[in-house]
């Protein structure tokens, strides 16, 4: 079971069952396969380290996801 | 043709001119600093007679497009001895276009001890006036005496105490559409090159019957809408709309780049006491004036500004936002949205830059003048610098002299200017561009931290900085904010054309481009003329030597590398 938390989102919390490592990226998709919301771009970490498109994502992996947006 | 006001602050005169080049065209960044190029001695003082201010509109100053009204503001910075541009939102732009002013210059100086004088415009009228009554007043309540002689919908520009002492860290403060000066071109010490001029205010009165032409107009309308339409679809700039900049705390706490402690760590235990959603909730339930959304000019579709409420709802500060919530929050490791609101409203209120009066601060905690986490200390410390106590204008000097004097080695700046709200250690893309900024460190100039795959790695990081430098510019080059520039980062072409629209003139997104690049030579130009070198351009060694513990990062960006990054 991967856990995926949206913050700063009306996505809330995703939970998503893997068989083995899967890339981010496709992990992403079936994200947003399961939610009607746009997810837009985000930054995305792992224990505190940047998650790339190709990342791969393990079982038990708790990834915080936001909205890509920038300072001002 | 477009219209430039000089104002001789010593003689009085005035003297209008006009220019149909292009960079009076874009105006904003582009205008500004070519005109300091060519008209300040580099190697002047920055609080003497030859310096001089510039006030510029940008190209689409006065029409309806969102998000597009920022006053350019350009001299030499007494905070860092180099060129300064710093940008202000709220209703200056409109009312300078409807006077037909894309640029209000200040020349020359009194003697230091002339009486402080008000520059009024309008359209039968170009004079100094007699400002006295202004002086030693803070910010709000110049402003309510500015509206109360000129109107609330006058465009005020003024400055506060701190300026008036000639602080290096004084900024400059612009009605907002309310008629409150709140919206700051703050950074790099402007506003006591203003007071250097013994001009208090400038008033740009709401009597201007200059209507806005088009060469096409159907085109123009059009194209505006289209600017609409990319802001509400974009998902970053649409993110702005409900959380405001505050949405940066929590991915910088996840990134470990949160300022913490004077810049010592990366992460802020309980960092969600100051985060978006608990701003988001605190306005929302004390209600009253309080608002999640703001626009600081008109039109805007972004809206990312807020209004931060006291318990009973009157208003506290507006706006607070990220930059400052970090600086004047978990860099002093407080933990209270109150606290910040209260030391923002003092900062407006003295006149001075947020982000630098933090850092000081923090300097000052870590110097043990006060314990990181007391929230009443850092407010006294902020009342020393609206007193302009003896502490207080060495805080309003900024973290690099207050460093020195109090004997900290660990002064968070590039330039002497305050590093913004992303911890430099944890990301390298941001530590490029804090260094490799002609006006001292700096987020929006070139903001990677969210395409920075690795953030703590310098690898390509020369590339990324240049890149974004050039994007973060393009919005400066013609007066837009910031934040529009994620809706056209890929394709500039929605507003070129609406410049071919307004003023029939066809520019190219690399003729474009090349402007912006031009700028930023100019302006590297200016600093090396002003006798800035590369060894200026470095974090303190501190940041060289000691691991940040939250990401294990110490600063291992070269001389040379960030030397590539200022080639253009």
């Amino acid at each position: 079971m991967v856990t995926l938390r949206f913050k700063l989102s009306d996505i809330g919390t995703i939970r998503l069952d893997i068989e083995g490592p899967e890339s981010f990226a496709a992990i992403l998709q079936r994200c947003a396969a399961e939610t009607a919301a746009e997810i837009g771009d985000v930054i995305a970490t792992r224990d505190g380290k940047v998650l790339a498109p190709e990342s791969p994502v393990q079982d038990n992996d708790l990834i915080d996801v936001f909205p890509a947006i920038a300072g001002g | 043709m477009f219209k430039t006001l000089r104002i001789n602050t010593e003689t009085g005169e005035t003297r209008i001119e006009t220019s149909e080049a292009t960079e009076y065209l874009l105006g904003g960044r582009t205008l500004s600093s070519r005109m300091v190029s060519r008209e300040v001695n580099a190697a002047c003082e920055p609080l003497g007679k030859n310096n001089k201010l510039f006030f510029c509109t940008g190209a689409m100053s006065g029409t309806t497009v969102s998000s597009s009204d920022r006053l350019s503001i350009g001299g030499k910075s007494p905070l860092t001895g180099g060129i300064k541009e710093s940008n202000a939102g709220g209703i200056v732009g409109t009312r300078m276009a409807q006077q037909d002013f894309r640029c209000i210059v200040l020349e020359g100086a009194p003697s230091a001890h002339s009486d402080w004088k008000i520059v009024v415009v309008g359209k039968d009228r170009k004079e100094l006036i007699d400002g006295e009554f202004l002086a030693g007043k803070g910010v709000y309540e110049k402003s309510d005496l500015l509206s109360e002689k000129f109107g609330a919908d006058a465009g005020c520009i003024t400055i506060g105490p701190a300026a008036e002492h000639l602080l290096p860290t004084a900024g400059i403060a612009c009605s907002d559409p309310h008629g409150v000066c709140s919206r700051y071109a703050g950074r790099g010490g402007l506003g006591s090159v203003m007071a250097s001029k013994r001009i208090i205010a400038i008033v740009i009165l709401n009597d201007g019957e200059v209507k806005t032409e088009f060469a096409d107009k159907q085109a123009f309308q059009e194209g505006a809408k289209k600017i609409v339409k990319l802001l509400r679809e974009n998902p970053v700039s649409s993110k702005f709309t409900k959380y405001g900049t505050a949405a940066m705390v929590d991915i910088c706490q996840s990134l470990k780049v949160l300022p913490t402690r004077n810049f010592t760590r990366g992460t802020m235990e309980d960092a969600e006491k100051i985060n978006a959603l608990t701003m988001y909730d605190t306005i929302q339930e004390r209600g009253g004036e309080g608002k999640t959304q703001h626009a600081c000019m008109k039109p805007c579709a972004i809206q990312c500004s807020n209004v931060y409420p006291n318990e009973d709802g009157s208003i506290l500060c507006s706006p607070v936002e990220y930059e400052t919530m970090a600086l004047m929050g978990s860099n002093l490791c407080l933990k209270n949205l109150d606290t910040i609101a209260k030391m923002n409203r003092i900062a407006n209120d003295a006149g001075v830059d947020t982000l630098d009066c933090g850092a000081a601060i923090g300097v000052a905690m870590e110097a043990g003048l006060a314990e990181f986490g007391d929230g009443d200390a850092a407010i006294r410390l902020m009342e020393e610098i609206r007193n302009v106590t003896p502490l207080g204008r060495i805080l309003g000097s900024g973290c690099k002299i207050a460093a020195r004097v109090l004997g900290v080695r660990h002064a968070p700046h590039v330039l002497g200017q305050a590093i913004p709200a992303y911890e430099p250690r944890g990301s390298k893309g941001m530590a490029m561009t804090y260094l490799s900024n002609p006006m001292g460190a700096d987020h929006t100039f070139g903001f990677t931290l969210r395409d920075e795959e690795v953030p703590t790695s310098k690898e390509g990081k020369v590339e990324l900085s240049k890149k974004f430098q050039v994007i973060g510019s393009r919005m400066d080059a013609m007066g837009m904010c910031n934040f529009v520039r994620y809706s056209v980062r890929d394709d500039m072409t929605p507003l070129l054309d609406l410049i071919k629209a307004r003023y029939d003139v066809d520019i190219s997104e690399t003729e474009f481009d090349d402007y912006v690049k031009e700028t930023l030579r100019i302006e590297h130009q200016f600093n090396t003329d002003a006798g800035i070198t590369a060894l200026d351009y470095r974090f303190s060694e501190s940041f060289y030597e000691e691991v940040q513990p939250d990401t294990g990062e110490i600063m291992d960006i070269t001389d040379e590398e960030s030397a590539r990054a200022r080639q253009w």
